[in-house]
């Protein structure tokens, strides 16, 4: 049931091509886009029910229609800062669809009425810079861009926490990237202080079919409030990892079998449904279907689309020690629970790790995300609560052994086994 | 320039300061208010703000502030909302939300107390005492720091953190400055510092590298340190022991300290100062809020000043010449040298009281027939300033004040006898070699040396009386003695009592 | 050391992409790193008069920024994914392989200045892990022997005389 319908174009050499994209149906969707007011395209992407597809999971089109109405410049940028462990999506489509991208973003900045708009690219990804570079000179040079809105590129430079939207905005205009207290939020002082739409390269890419099939089409093909497919980036110990694009009424399981299963026969353990932050799921929650209403109510959450897969040689305390150790890395240190929280979280996983833990470090964990949530200038803080709080609940066991074996019982049972292998 | 004399109005008005404060969304002249102003209903008290305020900022106004405890917020600073301490809770509202950042609305009902905020308060506390180093027993900062007062109140007793505590080897203890003393690993990261070098001073000298828990405070050229003449005020705002003042580092436990009010005289802009003392020894002065004066802050100059109180330089006895001698031996050589004058000149310097120029104006007139009345000033005449902020040409802290009492400036004018009264800072014109001079108030050796003074009354500096000065905007402030002098040096009125008893005028 | 010509110029193309002026520093700071390899305190005070800044300003962007250099690295810079997806597929063994070969650890710069290792944040292909990325390049679907080939590879390269190794050209 593979249900390529929004990325179709991907699968064609050189889909990267302005004549080869436009051959297949590419930037059909502007000649529709001349008949219909800004107004009405947000009502379809209303009626789509599309979810931001960076993480957060909001509206689209209520947020654009935070922008007040007045006469200021208004930009729209594009976050394909993709920093969350586990997802390479938009790496995927800026290769393989730079042009559905722009043609995303023509029609979003034709809703929200903005004449400039920015891709912010993380640094790293230097070969899906050049082919957007080359692929924005393409769309000049056709006459697609220039006219009514121009397209600036900008190049960050390895910063996890750019992803947040404010903290974006802080390093387009040149800044640390840290986030900026809401209220005032990007609607109304964004970037250079003038009102901003902030959307993932993902939500871009999902536009053009909406105007080309309608609001409604889109949202039948998903479930509940969560309309259209979605790109899901598979990785970990499954067979075939990559890029799928997947309804949402997949449920984890059939997912996982979709792409080829665990290999070596080995049993699954543990996923993790939405990127790093995203709390741990157990195997006996994969019936849960995949759009971001069910994974909610299941504990956890659907994210960025980043399924990572654990099998039973997984440690969990070490892939918890691994994703805090990365988030200590990569907290910007304003607020102080986080700064000082991430470091102290970060410790104790990694002597629990070390097997130098003891019980009443489990409670201590509790306590310490307890005070973690809610109460921060991003959701940074909180993310970082998901992997802590979902090991130690969800793992236990695994913890205790780890404190009564002074040490990963998985080590020491390879340790054991070089003994015995000696003698 | 013209004879005309110019006076001064005194006049108390709310003068547009120099610097820049949390700017308030619109701003509302004297005598025009809106009617009615919004209102928010904070811990069951109604409080009106002006539409662009945040939560924070309607509270200060109403004097309502010491309920909420803050580390990033300064009310002269910009926002930055990060500490996160300053937690409230807000009806209507599901998560908690911080004071200073929050924009007050109308109707919005907010809780200072709760089991959430309590909850919020002591996990920042913990967080931030994770890090910090126990160093109050040597720390400067123990008594008025306010990581320690906030703990006492909302912290845990104890910490659970086990791990090691982060280190900076490298600023654990370093020189940013002649003046200032980093010690890195007491930082909470609250970044008032940089704020301050960016928006009061705006030279930029400070910044935070790297991010996270590695966070550190460093000078943005590590040759040239901190430049700015405003390096004392980092030091009053850092809320803990990380910035020290090096003149004050060590001296004194803050407990010990009597605080009383003074005005600076260092310069026209009479900066409003505390006095910290202990038995008439003063360790240090510190800015006193004053909104239409100086705000927060004080140059480096004048709050160093306290150190010319104890100048060894500084003459302290009364002497007939060279001699040291009783006020008594003094005072009744005092009515030979006028009655051997013909004309008398009497210079006031600019850093005298306003008292104290009435006291001399009317009570000479009883022991000198006829004498001549001028001001001198050295310095500078004009309002010039020498920077956007607080410092100004003109290093006498009453100019305008000896100009309305209709004082002239000297301008060589001949005489027999000059009588030159001063404080420290007014500098007295050149004089012919020839003639007698009387000198009185604050002077050092080396001038009673310059002048060939016949004669020495010693006299209190500023802190150590009451008095009041005008300053360059025309606010009269006045103000009362901080410490008590501990030389042999008598105020003017003294003077004139004692002069009384001798020769029987009182 | 003034800006090159060729800097000025890609700065001056970009002005008119930004309403302020401060918005060029990250390309500024990029373009620097890619001529000279890294950014020396001198670039940072050349970079803050170009762009009409205080100087703490360029310096605090820098050193958040993990991409910037601070001080001179290899030739070949390998950035190795320590994190979870790589991880689970034996990132851990890489880059013992890799410390074990060079003879350094991670965050240090061989002696003959060639290779510099560091662990790196999730590079964003974690369906091909593990994954290392050197200097542009990405390197995907990485084994121990693979890598072990790679660096002989890149050895000999440089032993050639070979500039702008792992440029990504299109």
């Amino acid at each position: 049931m593979n249900q390529n319908v929004l990325n179709t174009i991907a699968h064609e050499k050189n889909s990267h091509q302005l004549e080869v994209y436009k051959s297949k149906g590419g930037y059909s969707s502007l000649v529709n886009l001349i008949n219909i007011t800004p107004e009405q395209v947000i009502n379809e992407v209303k009626k789509s029910n599309l979810r931001g597809r960076g993480g957060a999971g909001f509206p689209t089109a209520k947020k654009w229609t935070f922008l007040p109405n007045d006469d200021r410049a208004r930009y729209l940028v594009c976050n394909a800062d993709e920093g969350e462990p586990g997802t390479f999506k938009d790496r995927f489509l800026m290769n393989k669809l730079p042009h559905q991208i722009i043609e995303g973003m023509i029609i979003a900045a034709y809703a929200i009425k903005s004449k400039t708009a920015y891709i912010y690219i993380r640094g790293e990804f230097v070969k899906e810079y050049k082919i957007m570079e080359q692929a924005l000179k393409e769309a000049y040079d056709a006459n697609i861009l220039g006219k009514d809105l121009n397209i600036y590129l900008y190049r960050g430079a390895g910063a996890y926490i750019c992803g947040e939207e404010t903290a974006l905005l802080n390093s387009l205009e040149g800044k640390r990237g840290e986030p900026r207290n809401k209220p005032p939020f990007p609607a109304h002082v964004g970037a250079f202080g003038m009102p901003t739409c902030v959307n993932n390269v993902e939500t871009f890419t999902s536009l053009p079919w909406i105007i080309n099939h309608g609001g409604d089409a889109f949202a039948k093909l998903g479930v509940g409030l969560s309309g259209g497919t979605r790109l899901f980036s598979v990785s970990g110990h499954i067979k075939n990892p990559g890029v799928y694009e997947l309804p949402m009424t997949f449920t984890i399981k059939q997912l996982i079998d979709h792409c080829g299963g665990i290999p070596d026969g080995k049993k699954l353990k543990a996923i993790i449904p939405g990127g790093a932050s995203a709390p741990m799921m157990t195997a006996d929650e994969i019936e849960t279907p995949l759009d971001f209403d069910s994974i909610a109510k299941a504990g956890s959450m659907a994210g960025s689309g980043a399924i990572i897969v654990m099998d039973e040689t997984t440690c969990i305390v070490e892939a918890a020690a691994r994703l805090l150790k990365f988030y200590e890395h990569e907290s910007c240190g304003q607020c102080s629970q986080c700064r000082e929280g991430s470091h102290w979280l970060a410790r104790l996983f990694d002597r629990l790790e070390k097997g130098l833990g003891n019980e009443s470090d489990l409670a201590l964990i509790e306590d310490i995300c307890s005070n973690m949530i809610g109460q921060t200038i991003c959701a940074f803080s909180e993310a970082m609560t998901g992997p802590a709080l979902s090991s130690i609940r969800k793992f236990k066991s695994e913890f205790l052994e780890h404190i009564n074996n002074k040490g990963c019982p998985h080590k020491l049972h390879l340790k054991e086994k070089e003994v015995s292998h000696v003698l | 320039m013209s004879s005309e004399k110019k006076v001064y109005k005194i006049k108390r008005t709310k003068i547009n300061l120099n610097y820049c404060s949390t700017p308030k969304s619109f701003s509302i002249k004297e005598g025009e208010r809106l009617s009615p102003l919004p209102k928010i209903n904070f811990d069951g008290n109604n409080i009106e703000f002006l539409p662009g305020e945040t939560i924070m900022q309607a509270i200060e106004r109403a004097g309502l502030s010491t309920s909420i405890p803050r580390f990033c917020y300064h009310p002269a600073l910009p926002i930055a909302g990060t500490c996160r301490m300053c937690t409230v809770e807000i009806e209507k509202s599901t998560k908690l939300q911080t004071a200073c950042s929050t924009p007050a609305q109308e109707g919005m009902v907010i809780r200072s107390q709760s089991e959430r905020v309590n909850k919020s308060h002591k996990g920042v506390m913990e967080f931030l005492l994770t890090n910090h180093p126990l160093d109050c027993p040597v720390c400067d900062q123990a008594g008025e720091c306010e990581l320690q007062d906030y703990n006492f109140t909302y912290g845990p007793n104890e910490t659970r953190f086990t791990e090691d505590k982060r280190i900076f080897k490298n600023s654990t203890t370093r020189p940013l400055s002649e003046k200032i003393i980093l010690n890195m690993n007491r930082c909470i990261n609250c970044e008032r510092c940089v704020r301050f070098e960016e928006s009061i001073t705006q030279t930029f000298d400070l910044l935070m590298l790297n991010r996270g828990w590695k966070k550190e405070l460093t000078v943005s050229d590590e040759e040239k340190g901190l430049t700015s003449n405003y390096q004392g005020c980092l030091a009053d705002i850092c809320p803990v022991g990380a910035l020290t003042f090096k003149d004050f580092r060590f001296q004194k436990r803050v407990w010990f300290l009597e605080k009383k009010p003074s005005i600076c005289d260092g310069c026209s802009k009479g900066c409003n100062i505390e006095v910290h003392s202990e038995n008439n020894e003063v360790f240090r002065y510190i800015p006193l809020y004053n909104e239409s004066v100086n705000g927060h802050w004080i140059c480096d100059e004048g709050r160093l000043s306290y150190h010319l109180l104890s100048d060894p330089e500084r003459v302290t006895q009364f002497k007939i010449q060279e001699k040291i001698v009783s006020s008594k031996d003094a005072l009744l050589h005092f009515e030979t040298l006028i009655k051997a004058s013909k004309e008398v000149a009497v210079l006031i310097g600019t850093d005298s009281t306003i008292e104290e120029v009435q006291a001399l104006k009317e009570n000479l007139k009883l022991y000198i027939p006829r004498f001549r009345l001028y001001s001198f000033n050295g310095t500078c005449n004009s309002d010039e300033k020498l920077d956007h902020l607080l410092m100004m040409k003109d290093k006498t802290p009453n100019t305008k004040g000896i100009a309305t009492l209709g004082i002239t400036p000297f301008e060589n004018n001949q005489a027999d006898l000059y009588i030159i009264f001063k404080n420290r800072r007014a500098l007295p014109p050149a004089l012919p070699q020839t003639s007698k001079v009387i000198t009185w108030g604050v002077w050092t050796n080396d001038e009673l040396k310059k002048y060939n003074s016949s004669l020495h009354f010693s006299g209190l500096a500023t802190a150590e009386k009451g008095g009041s000065f005008l300053n360059t905007d025309e606010i009269l402030q006045g103000f009362s003695p901080a410490i008590t002098h501990q030389g042999n040096s008598l105020s003017v009125d003294e003077i004139f009592y004692e002069l009384g008893k001798i020769y029987g005028t009182l | 050391m003034p800006l090159s010509k060729n800097i000025q110029n890609k700065m001056r193309d970009l002005k008119s992409h930004f309403p302020t002026e401060q918005a060029l520093l990250i390309p500024l700071l990029h373009a620097l790193q890619e001529e000279h390899g890294w950014i020396s305190l001198e670039n940072m005070k050349e970079a803050a008069s170009f762009l009409n800044l205080p100087l703490m300003k360029v310096r605090e962007v820098v050193s958040f920024y993990t991409m910037f250099n601070q001080k001179p690295i290899g030739k070949i810079h390998l950035q190795i994914c320590t994190n979870i997806s790589c991880w689970l597929k034996g990132a851990d063994h890489l880059l013992e392989c890799a410390e074990k070969k060079l003879k350094i650890k991670s965050g240090e710069t061989t002696e003959d200045g060639k290779f510099t290792i560091s662990k790196v944040e999730c590079l964003g292909s974690c369906g091909t892990a593990p994954v290392l990325q050197m200097n542009e390049e990405y390197f995907e679907n990485l084994s121990a022997d693979h890598l072990n080939e790679l660096l002989k590879k890149w050895e000999l390269e440089l032993n050639e005389g070979k500039t702008h190794l792992g440029k990504v050209q299109l």
